[in-house]
């Protein structure tokens, strides 16, 4: 229960920081230097996107909708991927349900549930994998194919 | 710089402290440069070391005072990367903690 507790302060942090990066109007050019910093991939080619997703944070996820196209390097593992991929079912159902609803355009949804990774999985697979059963019937909901090998 | 964000729970206040006081003011040009001094090994930066600590009044101070938001570190990451995945390091480390003071 304690590190729950934990686990949700340092979410809130996170939150916070990347809201005041997000909003705030720092400095005269900030706008470019966000779009910038937002685009770039580390050593191992994740986005700060991915991080966020990684981590199970979809307050983070929605305040970084604009970037949710990108895949980690070459590998054609998205956002959705790694939400699904999560191991923890309830943020694994929260983060897949936020990415999918702040897409408000049908085909960038379809291209992010049909986007498959290296090794052919899609975000579907990934959620069944890891028994994430809710995050599963949200990705069947909004349309994702289960016939994709 | 970093180790003043680093530790302590007044980090925003020393920050303010330092980024109004009359010596800065005096040579701005020393004041860019002790913004952006990177930390050895790891490269990060002050502004760096608020998001890992989540100090988020202390990256919009750092950033209008001048810090270079586009460094990365010794990994690639920026700002963003590092605000967007904080916690783990000290949520493990605030868990041994907690646990240590049960036993005791």
């Amino acid at each position: 229960m304690k590190y729950f507790l934990l686990i949700k302060a340092f979410e809130e942090k996170a939150v916070e920081c990347t809201r005041i990066l997000i909003q705030e109007k720092l400095t005269e050019d900030w706008n470019d230097t966000k779009s910038l910093l937002l685009h770039q991939f580390d050593a191992g080619g994740k986005c700060p996107i991915h991080i966020a997703a990684r981590r199970g944070f979809p307050d983070v996820l929605s305040m970084l909708s604009e970037c949710y196209a990108i895949s980690e390097g070459n590998s054609g593992y998205t956002v959705l991927h790694s939400a699904a991929n999560l191991g923890n079912q309830y943020k694994a159902e929260s983060c897949v349900k936020i990415i999918l609803d702040s897409l408000k355009d049908q085909s960038d949804r379809n291209q992010l549930l049909k986007a498959q990774d290296k090794d052919g999985c899609t975000p579907l697979y990934l959620a069944a994998a890891n028994r994430n059963i809710e995050a599963a019937k949200i990705l069947l909901l909004a349309g994702s194919a289960f016939d994709i090998r | 710089m970093t180790d003043i964000v680093e530790d302590t729970a007044q980090a925003e206040l020393c920050m303010e402290i330092l980024l109004e006081s009359k010596y800065y003011d005096n040579n701005s040009r020393k004041l860019a440069e002790y913004l952006n001094i990177e930390r050895k090994y790891t490269k990060w930066t002050a502004l760096q070391m608020a998001a890992i600590a989540g100090h988020s009044l202390l990256l919009g101070m750092l950033i209008r005072a001048g810090a270079d938001a586009l460094k990365v570190d010794h990994v690639g990451r920026n700002v963003f990367h590092r605000s967007a995945g904080h916690g783990r390091k000290h949520a493990k480390l605030d868990h041994a903690a907690y646990y240590l003071f049960d036993l005791i």
